[in-house]
């Protein structure tokens, strides 16, 4: 096997803020192989935005901090950098971008905060072009036009400003930046959340193309459980700052076996049935300043019994490369609790 | 129709930009009765936000007329309209840019109530602003944090109580929960159609997630460039769709599943730019069935039965409108 081009490893990142300490990430694990697209899901504050912020170096001051854990990327190890608090010198802060932008690209999951509202949008794409390729100014307004047209926007919005277009189209203009530097790492964040289907169709072939043609890796981050199964090898569903399952989409989609997996699978909206009500589940994702000490799915698992309230599960492979971490299948509890 | 909450005639939104004039809604017009829900599906940078947008005026249309409690919304006079503002909400799509960066939830929460001078007793003001986050599923404990502090799905709950704060007749959402994972968003469904139970409201939804669209809605539009392009009750629209542009977008939703896959529509062509657009049909570069009428003349949306309309030259070639 190849190297991974990103390896994280027992990752650990907090904020700390006037009314505590979030808790975001909890000892993550994982590793992503060129070509192969990593998909992380999961409930809104689980903490995957905070996962892709902490690869970039992009943790907000002086709220995050990486308390633990090791960030390897293309074989290097940049958990230094990608601490901010550590890199306290310009030198090291520039040898950082430079690493990160030649390997990295990332699609935000809020467009507007990610361009310049003063500069109009083909600028913006040409300018990360010339930032990556030696290239004239006409050079590079000319590949930053067709990569404009590639995720469909007509080419006579160039000298549009941002706020002159719709929120998809603003998105679409990040991911044409993004794409714009065939970084060998894309993490992309929640990248078609605000896009139509047959546009988010477009891009994710656009993606797809990507892969094939430089063996890009991704990072995939969404709730879409429908994209998932589109375009990601792997998946690792996220609760509460901890991988609660992880394996390939065969595993997660046809073999599902955390009860926090099989929720989300319930409660999505079905195109070929009808009901009344949606399934949720009661209650909301545990609170990251206060976590539980046990299971963190504990107080809305409908599988949950007494022992679960004791122990903090371990994760268990269930099957060649499919971990979960629930107390059903630890062998903590005897045969007839879990069927329970 | 006395159940006729809202009737929008012919409106339309343009801008001027450099290179001419956009248009971004296009000589819409619908009704939206009492108590129902519309649903509003399309590409992104269709028009749907701005059509929203313009109904609730905020931000002023370029012609047309909308019609609510009798009179036409559009052209009353400012000081007139701010008293109906409170019926008349939105709940954005973006909720970062929406929010003050500056102001607590409770803050948040509470200038609505503050503006329009709702529940002057401190005291009292308090108790709706927590009963607010009770009902959207905020816990009172976050009252006191700043939107940045929070995640994607907290903070679209604020603009939610924000929306529902005046007790409002009709609800603009533009896009409330395709920042939301699945779990939250069923809960919000869920809330949503009960505030809709309890309290009559009327919605229009707009969302580019037809499944969520789907449940929702008692009707749909499908927008494309600034037009309505099918329209009809919600079932039909999936069981009888009509429109290319329409078979597209069902055929392009994913599947969260590995075995069922769809046969997938891909579009092609280039995009028409919403600028200065010509007489066409403005799906016409990117429709497999484009003749040369289709260059050359738009279509109207017309009914051709049972209340479902659809703007195409070639609907009755290509499809069997007998059955029904
Ligand atoms: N700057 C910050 N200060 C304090 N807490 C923060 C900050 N940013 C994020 N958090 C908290 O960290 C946790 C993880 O947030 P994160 O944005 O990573 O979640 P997410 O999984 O990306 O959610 P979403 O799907 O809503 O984007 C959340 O509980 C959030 O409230
Ligand atoms: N202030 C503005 N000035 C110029 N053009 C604008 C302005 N606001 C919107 N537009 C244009 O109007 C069109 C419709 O935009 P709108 O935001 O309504 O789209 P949308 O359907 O809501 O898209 P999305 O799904 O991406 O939110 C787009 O082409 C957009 O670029
Ligand atoms: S450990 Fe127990 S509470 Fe946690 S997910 Fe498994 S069954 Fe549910
Ligand atoms: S009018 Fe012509 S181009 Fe337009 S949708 Fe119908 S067949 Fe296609
Ligand atoms: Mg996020
Ligand atoms: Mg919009």
């Amino acid at each position: 096997m190849s190297e991974p081009i990103l390896k994280i490893e027992n990752l650990v990142v907090h904020y700390e803020t006037r009314n505590g300490v979030a808790e975001a990430v909890n000892n993550i694990s994982f590793s992503v192989q060129p070509g192969e697209t990593l998909g992380l899901v999961g409930e809104t504050g689980a903490g995957k935005t905070t996962i892709a912020l902490t690869v970039m170096g992009l943790l907000p001051k002086p709220a995050g901090h990486i308390v633990q854990g090791k960030i390897e990327l293309d074989g290097e190890d940049i958990t230094r950098y990608a601490s901010r608090s550590h890199r306290n010198n310009v030198k090291e802060d520039k040898l950082f971008q430079h690493i990160r932008g030649e390997k990295v690209g990332m699609i935000f999951q809020d467009p507007m905060s990610a361009l310049n509202p003063v500069l109009t949008v083909g600028e913006q794409v040409a300018e990360v072009i010339r930032l990556h390729n030696k290239v004239s100014r006409a050079e590079a307004a000319k590949r930053a036009t067709e990569m404009i047209e590639l995720v469909g926007i007509p080419g006579t919005r160039f000298n549009n400003y941002p706020h002159e277009f719709s929120g998809g189209m603003k998105q679409r203009i990040i991911i044409a930046m993004a794409l714009a530097c065939n970084p060998k790492l894309l993490i992309a964040d929640e990248p078609t959340t605000a896009l139509d289907v047959t546009i988010q169709a477009q891009v994710l072939e656009l993606m797809r193309g990507l892969r094939e043609k430089f063996n890009t890796a991704m990072l995939m981050i969404t709730h879409d459980l429908g994209i998932v199964a589109e375009i990601c090898d792997k998946c690792a569903v996220i609760y509460a700052g901890e991988i609660v399952e992880y394996g390939s989409i065969e595993h997660i989609f046809n073999n599902p076996k955390h009860p926090y997996t099989l929720a989300l699978f319930a409660a999505l909206p079905n195109l070929d049935e009808d009901v009344d009500r949606l399934h949720s589940i009661e209650g909301l994702m545990a609170d990251p300043m206060d976590l539980p000490t046990h299971c963190t799915f504990y107080d809305r698992c409908h599988m949950r019994c007494d022992k679960c309230k004791e122990i903090d599960p371990k994760t268990v492979e269930i099957e060649p490369g499919h971990l979960v971490k629930c107390c059903l299948f630890t062998g903590d509890l005897d045969e007839k609790e879990a069927q329970t | 129709m006395s159940n006729t909450l809202l009737e929008v005639k012919n409106l339309k939104k343009y801008y001027p930009v450099p290179s001419g004039t956009l248009h971004a809604v296009d000589d819409v017009s619908f009704t939206l009765n009492k108590g129902e829900t519309l649903g509003i599906v399309g590409e992104s940078g269709c028009g749907k936000s701005t059509l929203g947008k313009t109904i609730l005026r905020l931000t002023n249309p370029t012609s047309g007329q909308v019609i609510y409690g009798g009179q036409d919304i559009a052209s009353i006079p400012d000081r007139e309209f701010v008293k109906l503002r409170p019926e008349l909400q939105m709940i954005f799509q973006d909720p970062m840019s929406s929010l003050n960066p500056r102001m607590s939830v409770k803050q948040q929460i509470e200038e609505p109530l503050l503006i329009y001078k709702k529940y002057p007793d401190r005291a009292e003001r308090e108790k709706k602003v927590l009963e607010l986050m009770d009902t959207v599923g905020l816990a009172r404990r976050y009252a006191e944090m700043y939107p940045h502090e929070l995640d994607g799905g907290r903070r679209q709950r604020i603009g939610i109580a924000r929306g529902l704060s005046l007790e409002p007749k009709l609800i603009v959402c533009d896009e409330p929960v395709s920042a939301l994972d699945v779990l939250i968003q069923a809960q919000i469904l869920n809330l949503l159609m009960d505030l809709q139970q309890e309290k009559g409201l009327t919605y229009m939804f707009i969302t580019h997630d037809l499944s969520v669209v789907k449940h929702i809605s008692n009707n749909i539009a499908v927008m494309y460039l600034g037009q309505i392009v099918e329209q009809c009750e919600t079932k039909r629209l999936f069981n009888h769709t009509l429109h290319p542009y329409t078979k597209a977008l069902l055929s392009a939703i994913p599947v969260p599943s590995l075995q069922k896959k769809r046969e997938r529509i891909l579009l092609k062509g280039e995009l028409t730019s919403p600028i200065n657009p010509k007489n066409c049909c403005r799906f016409a570069p990117r429709c497999i069935y484009a003749t040369e009428q289709c260059f050359g003349k738009a279509p109207e949306l017309k009914d051709v039965g049972n209340g479902h309309k659809v703007a195409c030259h070639r609907v009755a070639e290509l499809n069997d409108l007998s059955e029904t």
